[in-house]
């Protein structure tokens, strides 16, 4: 058998393990040594083994991932986030599906605090799930919104893939995540939109609308909101004010939390050590699915079947429309089974050129990318956005039917994806605004 | 059998507790290096080589045995839903000797890696602070083993039927309702 | 033989377009013998790489033995007297060309105790090239000494961290990844970092002042090649090895300089003072080196154990002295890749080198 065929072959067997119910992380991890071993022996296969799993993991910028999961496992069980839920509740209690609606704004602002996705998805799915559930909210249209509306934290800076593309491609950070802002808050819009859509199509997807709420109480209602404005005003202060970085921002806003919860006397060891626990098998299910996914990486760069899936389509294009077709389905492709740092990394050398040779600008590009790999975390087989809400809602909403309910969400990202590539400007006015 | 369910879920218990510690510690050296950095212009050395290489090496790897004991390793159902429940139990079956496999390779891995880095005294520096950090590579086989151990014992009492001692209560399910 | 190059850099740098270069060059002098496959990123991490050799995940690479201070401590050391070329005799623009040349010099003729650590990693030393050197690159602007005093500066090594304590400043650690932020929202003041980072790490968008002339130093990388794969090959495969090795090493130095020089020209036109930093720092910047000397030998001999750190600096001393007046007038990659050659490649007995 060829490297390539080899690559294949070991895809076609993660596809089998994990629909068998294999654990993700695992079946990632066994295709990708057994693969290594068939490709480059037994040295090389432990190799690998000894060496990935140590390094991934230890990794600082990764370590703001507990951390904001640690503020929203918080947040959550001193109550810090009832009072702000209700407030959205009552402000958008006259729009179809108003507390849906509430936690993608909820998601766009924890977005400016956080550079991923999963991060993002993590604190919202705890504050804003549980809330909507209570509410009487489908779980399909609750854990759908809050999964797809993670996907904005990796537009809206801080962005951990807009900084690496903008490391790799070599433009300017700053540019690209001022080209971010637009494409996140765009999104934002658009995930709206699809929210008030599926609502009126179909109302028994959320409670019914109250128009009976007075300005009074409106006014009312923002005096609970407090304790998380605090949180959020002292992590914006700081991450603007230069006190902290973003990965430190995690575990400040984790303190602050702490400190927020102990001024509204909800603070008690139990919950404090229950958030802990709940912190620490969530960033083990998740990290364990990354090491595998790292793995996987070498793997199909040492088999060249990354490259021939991405060339094979590549070849085909023709025209622009052609091409960019063909980059949005091998983006939509890889995002299925990779992560999306790991897909980028695979594919920038050959793709980067080849959009150098169209006179596509390397800015736009980087934009619509991280929104074509964000879209990955969404769709099955390995949607991290979606297994970091089913981690959330435990047994109480089946994988399959947080699926479900992001499939709306996803063809929104298609038409999002389409305006962007048909009017780039979309996304360059900013950046060259402040040039 | 019971009993090597209930030391199973004695050693998991005990893993929670230390990794639940290790996340509040972080979160507080961190913190406290900002403070300092912010307040008073001393930053604490080497923070940023003690997060990557123990907190964040201890709270994935100490928390795997956790994990599985819980059932809360992440996997897709909706195929295997869709089968009659002796077909699914076989595929629990099939998974879990996977699981097995995978994990002692990664525990294996890490052995040999650990006791590289021990021989050699690994340390790694941080500013002119020189740190050691060959104690962490253990953390990987240990979680390893604890997660093998788990996996291996459930596959065993859902082969024989035996009565399994382990607590498999989700944490995370009981939330939603309160 | 079919070797994989494992870069450390991302692809589309001008690094990585060296290595592609130096591929095509081993394959040319080998008489397409030897063919080398580079993956830039995609299959080991900078922090991956000494551990991805040693057991043949990779072939070849740029080892940052800076990260593993505990399996190299003689390289190490010796990286660390790359604050020698600020003195006032070796100080320019092309310093960076003279040290690569000294340090490869040293390390390939006169440092069993570097083949030794290199070997226990299963490896092979073919060579290394450096960066520029670290100058200040700030948000804020220093008139002199006294303004360094409180200032948090970005230091990302042991060298850096020390001159920030010696001059009265706070070091901070920070991933160089952060720093563009870190900058830009003020949790730090300066970054110490080398000049072509000032453009690659998009420190320019940021910084308004940069201060050539202190602290000084430069990042040293070595490129390695896995022991086993290194003796599969024959001696005139070896040798075709070494001689593309020259060039990789020129190349990549060559590269820095450049981007320094591109970044130096475009500051102007973006509002930044670029220029030396104030007399009385580089004064004290010089002297900070003259102690710093015995300070790193004494260090490195509480640590690990080396003897002959003072003897190092001084044959380092009379190495660069060397070097500068090779180097100084080179106007490009191939005419340094000529002078590595002629001067310390060609010289490598091929039959027992990496034995
Ligand atoms: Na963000
Ligand atoms: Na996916």
């Amino acid at each position: 058998m060829t490297d390539v065929g080899i690559g294949l072959t070991g895809l076609a067997t993660l596809i089998a393990l994990i629909a068998v119910r294999v654990p993700i992380g695992i079946a990632l991890i066994g295709v990708s040594f057994t693969g290594l071993y068939v490709l480059m022996g037994p040295r090389i296969a432990w190799g690998a083994m000894s060496i990935v799993p140590y390094s991934f993991t230890s990794s600082w910028i990764l370590s703001s991932i507990p951390m904001f999961l640690f503020m929203g496992f918080i947040s959550y069980h001193t109550q810090l986030t009832r009072g702000m839920f209700n407030a959205a509740r009552i402000w958008l209690s006259s729009l179809p599906g108003g507390l849906a609606i509430a936690s993608i704004f909820g998601s766009a602002g924890f977005a400016a605090v956080s550079g991923s996705s999963i991060a993002c998805s993590a604190a919202m799915g705890r504050i804003a799930i549980p809330e909507m559930m209570k509410y009487k909210y489908h779980p399909e249209l609750a854990t759908g919104t809050v999964a797809v509306a993670g996907t904005i934290g990796a537009l809206i800076p801080p962005s951990i893939i807009l900084i690496l593309y903008g490391v790799i491609a070599q433009i300017s950070i700053t540019q690209l995540f001022l080209g971010g802002v637009v494409a996140g808050l765009m999104t934002a819009v658009g995930y709206i939109l699809v929210v008030l859509l599926r609502v009126w199509l179909n109302p028994a997807l959320a409670p019914e609308r109250d128009t009976s709420v007075s300005l009074r109480e409106k006014i009312l209602a923002l005096r609970e909101t407090w304790p998380i404005l605090l949180i959020m005003l002292g992590i914006f202060g700081g991450l603007f004010g230069g006190v902290f970085t973003p990965t430190e921002a995690g575990a400040v806003g984790a303190s602050m939390a702490c400190l927020v919860a102990i001024l509204t006397r909800q603070m008690t060891l139990g919950r404090f050590l229950t958030a802990a626990r709940e912190t620490l098998m969530t960033t083990a299910a998740l990290l364990i699915i990354a090491i595998g996914a790292s793995l996987l990486t070498r793997f199909l760069a040492l088999s060249g079947a990354g490259d021939y899936l991405s060339s094979g389509i590549l070849d085909i294009a023709s025209s622009p429309v052609l091409l960019m077709l063909g980059i949005v389905c091998v983006y939509l492709l890889m995002g299925m089974f990779l992560e999306p740092i790991g897909a980028m990394l695979l594919t920038l050398p050959i793709i980067l050129p080849v959009v150098d040779a169209a006179g596509w600008s390397l800015l736009w590009f980087g934009i619509v990318l991280t929104k074509l790999l964000e879209i990955g975390m969404i769709t099955p087989p390995i949607g991290m956005n979606v297994f970091v809400i089913k981690s959330v809602v435990g047994d109480l909403v089946k994988t399959s039917a947080i699926f479900r309910g992001v499939a709306w969400f996803i063809v929104m990202d298609l038409v999002l994806v389409a305006i962007l590539c048909t009017f780039p400007e979309l996304v360059l006015w900013l950046p060259a605004l402040v040039k | 059998m019971f009993m090597i369910g209930r030391l199973l879920s004695f050693l998991a218990k005990s893993s929670s507790l230390i990794g639940a510690i290790c996340v509040i510690l972080m979160m507080l050296h961190v913190t406290a290096d900002v403070v300092g950095r912010y307040v008073f212009n001393v930053p604490l050395p080497g923070t940023i080589v003690m997060v990557a290489n123990y907190y964040m090496i201890i709270v994935v790897f100490i928390a795997l045995g956790v994990a599985e004991e819980k059932n809360s390793h992440i996997s897709v159902e909706f195929v295997t839903d869709l089968m009659p429940p002796r077909v699914q139990t076989g595929f629990s079956v099939f998974s879990g000797i996977l699981t097995v496999g995978v994990i002692s390779v990664v525990m294996i891995g890490g052995w040999t890696e650990a006791v590289k880095k021990t021989n050699i005294g690994a340390t790694m520096e941080q500013g002119s602070q020189r740190i050691e950090i060959w104690q962490a590579y253990w953390l990987v086989p240990l979680g390893a083993a604890l997660m093998a151990l788990i996996a291996g014992y459930r596959v065993i009492t859902t082969v024989t039927g035996w009565r399994n001692g382990l607590n498999e209560t989700d944490v995370n399910a009981k939330f939603i309702n309160d | 033989n079919n070797l994989s190059f494992a870069g450390g850099w991302p692809p589309n740098s001008s690094p990585t377009a060296k290595i592609e270069d130096y591929a095509k060059a081993v394959e040319e002098y080998s008489n397409g013998e030897v063919s080398v496959r580079v993956f830039p990123l995609s299959l080991l991490s900078f922090s991956e790489i000494n551990a991805g050799l040693r057991d043949g995940i990779a072939d070849v690479a740029g080892n940052l033995l800076a990260y593993f201070p505990s399996e190299f401590p003689n390289l190490n050391m010796l990286a660390e007297f790359s604050e020698l070329v600020e003195l006032e005799e070796f100080s320019g623009e092309l310093s960076s060309l003279a040290f690569t040349g000294a340090i490869m010099e040293y390390v390939m003729t006169s440092c069993p105790a570097c083949m030794e650590e290199m070997s226990a990693q299963n490896q092979v030393y073919l060579g290394a090239a450096s960066t520029t050197s670290y100058v200040l690159q700030c948000a804020v602007p220093l008139t002199s000494v006294a303004d360094l005093e409180g200032k948090r500066i970005r230091a990302a090594g042991a060298y850096w961290a020390r001159w920030a304590e010696g001059v009265g400043a706070t070091p901070v650690s920070m991933s160089i990844n952060e720093t563009l932020e870190g900058l830009n929202q003020g949790v730090v003041d300066c970054t110490m970092s080398n000049t072509a980072d000032f453009v690659n790490f998009g420190f320019i968008d940021v910084v308004d002042y940069v201060y050539v002339g202190a602290p000084g130093a430069q990042f040293n990388v070595p490129f390695t090649m896995n022991k086993d794969s290194w003796n599969g090959l024959s001696d005139d495969n070896k040798g075709a090895m070494l001689r593309a090795h020259a060039k990789l090493a020129a190349d990549i130095a060559w590269v820095y300089v450049e981007e320094g020089r591109a970044g130096r020209e475009r500051a102007p036109d973006m509002g930044i003072e670029y220029g030396p930093a104030p007399d009385d720092i580089v004064a004290l910047n010089r002297e900070f080196i003259a102690e710093d000397k015995d300070a790193i030998a004494s260090i490195y001999n509480e640590r690990f154990g080396i003897t002959n750190g003072a003897e190092a600096a001084d044959a380092l001393t009379e190495l660069l002295g060397k070097w500068t007046e090779l180097t100084k007038d080179v106007s490009g990659g191939e005419e340094l890749a000529e002078i590595y050659e002629a001067e310390i490649f060609s010289k490598v007995d091929v039959s027992s080198y990496g034995k």
